[in-house]
């Protein structure tokens, strides 16, 4: 008995390995960087305790970055996750070219973040930008504005341009999803009296839940690494308006060269992310006959 | 039976460790792409040294990464006649925009993998690399006797110098604090290059009124508006701001509070264009300026001057056709008669790496660099201006009109150098770059952002 539970553990210590060395490791070696000063580049270190983290505590631009993940976050993952619910139930219904449509829909989500960033740079330049060039060319002057370089503005554009490039995976996701859900429910609500909406509401959206939350956890954690498109559209700026987790690691660690502080954003970073997707299981499992995984 | 999944798991660990070896062993060149004849010879060489005798005579070679000078035909030349000069030693060159060098640099040199020659920006930048940084104090005496230090730039010297040693040369220099101007563009609506603030912002009211560019600004760049600051601050008050640097004086000094204010003025009187905070330098503005043609000014450095031998096409027909006019000028910022002193950098300082296999033959490279190397990437193509004595500038192939840009660039480094350009200190580099934006966006007033840079400047560790 006790030699077939060791050839089991055997058998998963190729990946245990793999994951030591490749996600426990760096996560360890980030927890215990972010206790020292250090300029990442240095043979020495020096031990600065908690110095690190009251410096964040202290750090203005830190509640900068929360209040800008958090916007972007919410903004992001629920308009995309309407527009994807809207986009997958006019498929559902076989449109004509619905397939030539779900692709085009899919595409931005396949393009590299900082093509994409680079092309909106040109569309939201202020003075001879597409937008603005195209909202004069109607007589809309007024609705003009300096997109990327006022701080108003800055932050929803990078909103918009995410909600651009992964409508289409939200929308693919949905659509999946509602294929599996079986035309029996909708005929038998039809003979009950329920109208288009009430079957929406009362089938296609509680039966979607798994999709909710899948979609809720990756755009969360996706906006916790957000780092492409803020870096290519507006360098973190104007003046921080943008600026977000990993931008900020990147000008702490390559700019100011203070590898200690970085790693303590990172090690606050993940600690985030480690509430968010706990907190999500629990609300995901907890009707659930399964409730292991929620701990 | 029971064989079987211990076979398995053999198999699967054994395949593990060899991918893991695989990784380790992998060298700085493989990972960046470099061709396997460059991998062949870095093997043979790493054997070379662990037997004995030696008994070959394959050649040495030595990497040599930078972002600057950018790959293309200027370094081509310079490795094939060093090549030539020098069979022993096969040079490999690695190319990568700065930040990505930076971020190499980090990982390669820590891990014993780091190249032999590396390029560095002075400042903060080469202090914190000093574990890696072979000091070069005793090569340089050996190669060019005892009064090496007379042929360089003075004042290059003394931003290398780290108590009589040196941990980087200079490969170039160039000054920052100018603007260019396309004058027949100018001439369209009636105006001149202007000379004073009041001229430039006369200029700017006309063009904006005709549709076109004022001054331009990548200001989403932090350089360029510590670049332009640092010419206003100057052109008030050059002791001042320098030892504000060295925090020797208060960033809340009246002369300095007005360097802030002139700087605000930019962006609220209108005189840089609409949207500045939201576009780089490079190729933002420098596209509509060297490449489109379409815009009359920008606001860059000496190196700008490279437009005219670039050998790009669209800059050619900017700068080279019949009749172009460009004019490279300063601006008189507090109407006191006198413009804006010019602040100098080594534009890239050249490195060896502390662990590298084969000192001499990177040595050699280096000291080649610095001479034929530099010649090329001087007056061939306008890369930098020289930081040799002995190297004067003439440019090949440039126009009568870059020519006279040329000349005033270098009056104005003979009579009119404020200082050094490059801060090196990074905390109060970032709070100066943070308070310039928040001045552009009217967030604070210039009195705060001398209190905020005051604060910073104090905590610098010096």
């Amino acid at each position: 008995m006790q030699k077939k539970n060791l050839s089991g553990y055997l058998f998963i210590l190729p990946i245990v390995i793999l994951f030591l060395i490749f996600i426990a490791y760096p996560i360890v070696y980030s927890f215990i960087i972010s206790f020292y000063d250090w300029n990442g580049i240095s043979i020495e270190k020096e031990f600065a305790g908690l110095s690190n983290y009251t410096a964040l505590m202290h750090d203005p631009i830190m509640i900068k970055v929360l209040k800008n993940f958090f916007i972007f976050a919410f903004s992001t993952i629920i308009i995309q996750a309407i527009l994807g619910l809207v986009f997958a139930s006019f498929f559902m219904r076989r449109l004509k070219f619905s397939g030539f449509y779900r692709i085009i829909f899919y595409v931005p989500v396949v393009a590299t973040p900082a093509i994409v960033g680079n092309i909106f740079s040109k569309i939201f330049e202020t003075n001879r930008g597409y937008l603005n060039t195209i909202l004069r060319a109607v007589g809309l002057d007024s609705l003009c504005q300096q997109w990327l370089a006022d701080p108003k503005w800055a932050l929803a554009c990078i909103i918009f341009v995410n909600i651009w490039q992964w409508t289409g995976y939200s929308m693919l996701m949905y659509y999946a999803n509602m294929l599996n859900i079986s035309d029996e429910l909708y005929e038998a609500a039809t003979l009950d009296g329920a109208n288009k909406f009430q079957q929406f509401y009362k089938i296609t959206f509680p039966l979607l839940r798994g999709t909710h939350y899948t979609l809720f956890i990756m755009g969360m954690l996706g906006s916790l690494k957000c780092f492409d498109l803020p870096y290519v559209l507006t360098k973190g700026g104007p003046n921080y308006a943008t600026e977000f987790f990993s931008t900020y690691i990147y000008k702490q660690s390559f700019n100011l060269f203070k590898q200690g502080r970085a790693s303590a954003i990172v090690v606050v970073m993940f600690m985030i992310a480690m509430i968010i997707t706990l907190v999500q299981l629990k609300l995901y499992y907890r009707n659930d006959k399964d409730k292991e995984l929620a701990g | 039976m029971k064989k079987r999944p211990i076979c398995l798991l053999t198999i699967i660990t054994v395949a593990t460790i060899t991918l893991l070896a695989a990784c380790s062993t992998s060298d700085s060149a493989s990972s960046t792409g470099e061709t396997s004849s460059n991998e062949t010879a870095d093997t043979e060489e790493k054997n070379e040294s662990s037997e004995e005798p030696v008994t070959t005579e394959e050649p040495v070679t030595i990497t040599f990464q930078t972002w600057n000078p950018s790959e293309g035909e200027a370094l081509t030349e310079i490795i094939t006649v060093f090549e030539e000069q020098n069979p022993d030693i096969k040079i490999n060159f690695v190319f990568m925009p700065y930040s990505d060098h930076v971020e190499k640099l980090k990982v390669d040199l820590a891990s014993g993998q780091g190249p032999d020659i590396y390029g560095m920006q002075t400042g903060a930048t080469i202090n914190e690399f000093r574990d890696f940084e072979m000091d070069l104090t005793t090569y340089a005496q050996e190669s060019w006797g005892n009064d090496w230090e007379s042929g360089f730039v003075d004042f290059c010297m003394d931003l290398l110098n780290e108590d009589g040693h040196y941990y980087g040369l200079p490969l170039g220099l160039t000054y920052a604090g100018f603007a260019w101007a396309d004058v027949n563009m100018l001439s369209e609506y009636d105006l001149e290059v202007p000379k004073t603030l009041e001229d430039l912002k006369y200029c700017s009211e006309i063009l904006r009124e005709n549709g076109q560019y004022p001054l331009a600004i990548g200001a989403k760049d932090d350089w360029i508006n510590i670049d332009t600051w640092m010419s206003i601050a100057n052109d008030i008050n050059s002791e001042k701001l320098y030892s504000a640097i060295d925090g020797e004086t208060s960033f809340t000094d009246a002369d300095l509070i007005e360097s802030f204010k002139i700087w605000q003025t930019l962006f609220t009187d209108g005189i840089v264009q609409d949207g500045a905070l939201g576009v780089n330098v490079y190729t933002d503005t420098t596209d509509l300026f060297q490449s489109e043609g379409s815009i009359p000014m920008i606001l860059n450095g000496s190196w700008n001057g490279g437009v005219y031998v670039s050998g790009d096409e669209a800059e050619n027909r900017v700068f080279n056709s019949e009749g172009a006019n460009h004019d490279v000028f300063l601006i008189d910022w507090n109407n006191d008669g006198k413009v804006n002193p010019i602040a100098g950098s080594v534009d890239v300082a050249l490195c060896m790496n502390k662990d590298t296999e084969n000192p001499e033959a990177a040595w050699k490279f280096l000291d080649f660099m610095l001479h034929e190397g530099q010649d090329i990437l001087v007056n061939k193509y306008f890369y930098y201006c020289p930081s040799r004595t002995d190297l004067e500038l003439n440019v090949e192939g440039m126009n009568e009109d870059g020519m006279e840009n040329l000349n005033y660039i270098l009056e104005q480094v003979e009579n009119n150098l404020g200082g050094y350009r490059e801060i090196a200190y990074a905390d109060l580099k970032q709070s100066i770059a943070d308070n310039l934006k928040a001045l552009a966006l009217v967030e604070i007033t210039p009195e705060k952002a001398g209190e905020i840079i005051e604060a910073a400047s104090q905590l610098q560790k010096r």
